[in-house]
């Protein structure tokens, strides 16, 4: 799409529409389609009527995430389940591949966000900005050109003439800061659930039942996705340090071991082979269930190397946990309270006219 | 003011179109805000519908409404008009009348309040068949996405301007099926005239 037409410079652009900035208005396009916009709405907002530009968090980020990473829970059981046959294992990585990358794009764009434009007749939704940052971005485009259409208000504009924003936020009132961390009961429950996992994969090496082995992964898989959506909700937030280190390093946790898994996997498939014709014979009817057995049943001596990278993983996981549930347990969120009016503001000059009378109540009727 | 999308509770954010970023007490879903000095301005006043004072004798009397003063011209027209019959558009003012004939006649496209693309529904028509499930499609979509890429070959394709790549694409694809069926078409009538 082109960058500029006529008067126009664009400032923004997606499937949805895009947002272009001319000499006195805005134009807002609007597509319509399926795949491909089938049809165009245009709407012109001059700026001197723009009453301001906002925006609010909305939880598709995290939806979007929950799904693909579900999806991709799926095509990694299909990667492992297929590894025997190359062309699926080819299809199965590539599935993996698109997928996993589709789910770091959606994290890494930042939070998402619903834009609106408000005018003194008009509440318009901009579909063509969904991320916080391009947002923020184009807010810092957009308002010199308004403030330059708009004459400014006598003696009121000023900062100081503007009261505290105390009374509705519990953050700081400065441009592209992140409001400070209210605390989070899910953040809490990951973290703990997260450093029962560690625990529980620490004693899983231990003790040679497949039972606590299917347990153990039952509650790191519910560690998993809590870990992720805790994530996702306080991105968006100032978090402590020992939060943020304990979430993303649990993160980060998860990519080791994921790694640790599959060389885990190949080594145990080895194992397995060496213990004999009748243990090759069952791994060659069903691999999966083999390794499985030989790793949740074997003893610690047994495991070799294995145990000991479990132990360490197991320990990892369980103290960086740890370190972020205090500062999950602390909450900061002030209580709100009223807020006073704006000086100048037709709200509160309409609180208390100056020069009209009051008019004499009538008189009631016997 | 602004307000939380989320509850609508009340925000007092400067209006020095700054960029104020908060949470919202009540919801708790974060917003940001930059507010301007048109929100905490007096809405301008309507022009009254009927004036106190009719136009007296020799004075210019609006072109639509005989009763009413004309206080400014039409830049599209010239005629006079008073200030009901007025619409600002940017630095032009034209009446209401003009108004309505450049937004349906689409003559400026300062007006033009939406658009159908012909290039990007001949091009989905031409690539419709390549889905799976729609492939028994192509005999009706192959001619069609033709003869809309023909037929509007030279219609405006959006206010961004863009060329005729879409369209060419969508004869060329169209123009491809149209020649495999023919193929097909032709291959089984020779087999059939054959076994015959």
């Amino acid at each position: 799409m082109k960058k500029a037409f006529g008067d126009y410079q664009r400032v923004s652009a997606n499937g949805k529409g895009s947002l272009w900035v001319g000499p006195d208005h805005l134009l807002v396009i609007e597509s319509m389609g399926f795949l491909l916009p089938f049809s165009e709405k245009y709407r012109r907002i001059d700026f001197s009527n723009i009453q301001d530009l906002s925006w609010t968090t909305t939880r598709r980020r995290a939806r979007f995430s929950v799904m693909f990473g579900i999806f991709l829970a799926i095509v990694v059981w299909g990667l492992v389940a297929n590894r025997d046959s190359v062309p699926a294992l080819v299809i199965w990585g590539a599935l993996t591949l698109i997928t996993a990358t589709i789910l770091v794009i959606n994290v890494v764009r930042g939070p998402t966000v619903d834009f609106r434009v408000r005018t003194a007749v008009q509440l318009l939704r901009l579909r063509s900005i969904t991320r916080q940052r391009k947002a923020e971005a184009l807010i810092h485009s957009i308002s010199p050109h308004c403030l330059a259409h708009q004459a400014p208000l006598p003696g009121s504009s000023t900062p100081e003439a503007v009261p505290p924003t105390t009374a509705l936020a519990s953050a700081p009132s400065i441009a592209g800061i992140k409001p400070t961390w209210p605390g989070s009961k899910l953040v809490l429950w990951a973290l703990l659930i997260q450093a029962l996992s560690g625990l529980l994969t620490v004693t899983d090496v231990f003790v040679p039942s497949s039972a606590f082995t299917l347990g153990e992964f039952a509650v790191g898989l519910t560690a998993m996705v809590l870990i992720v959506a805790a994530l996702t909700r306080s991105l968006r937030f100032q978090l402590p340090d020992a939060l943020k280190t304990a979430l993303v390093g649990s993160t980060i946790m998860y990519g080791i071991g994921f790694v640790l898994g599959i060389v885990i996997f190949i080594s145990a498939l080895v194992m397995t082979v060496q213990n004999g014709p009748e243990a090759f014979a069952t791994m060659r009817r069903d691999p999966n269930h083999a390794v499985f057995q030989f790793i949740a049943e074997s003893s610690f001596d047994e495991l070799g190397w294995i145990a000991w990278s479990l132990l360490i993983y197991g320990a990892f996981t369980a103290i960086i946990a740890a370190v972020g549930i205090p500062s999950a347990l602390s909450r900061s969120a002030p209580e709100a309270t009223t807020p006073p009016p704006v000086p100048g503001s037709l709200e509160a000059a309409s609180v208390s006219p100056p020069d009209i009378p009051k008019s004499p109540e009538p008189p009631r009727a016997p | 003011m602004a307000f939380c999308f989320s509850c609508n509770q009340t925000i007092p954010a400067p209006v020095d179109g700054s960029l104020l970023v908060l949470q919202c007490a009540n919801c708790g879903q974060s917003n940001g805000v930059a507010a301007f000095p048109a929100s905490v301005k007096a809405p301008v006043q309507p022009p009254p519908l009927v004036p106190e004072t009719p136009p007296a004798e020799g004075e210019a009397v609006c072109f639509y409404s005989p009763n009413r003063r004309a206080t400014t011209a039409c830049d599209h027209c010239g005629v006079l008009i008073s200030a009901p019959w007025a619409a600002a558009w940017g630095s032009d003012t034209v009446c209401l009348k003009c108004l309505e004939h450049l937004r349906e006649e689409r003559k400026d496209e300062r007006f033009i309040s939406g658009r159908t693309l012909w290039d990007n529904i001949a091009l989905a028509l031409a690539l419709t068949p390549f889905t799976i499930a729609l492939w028994w499609a192509v005999f009706v979509t192959a001619p069609a996405a033709l003869i809309l890429a023909i037929r509007h070959w030279n219609t405006s394709r959006g206010l961004v301007p863009r060329g005729r790549g879409r369209l060419i694409l969508a004869i060329v694809i169209s123009l491809v099926q149209i020649g495999g069926i023919t193929a097909l078409f032709f291959g089984l009538w020779t087999a059939i005239s054959e076994d015959f």
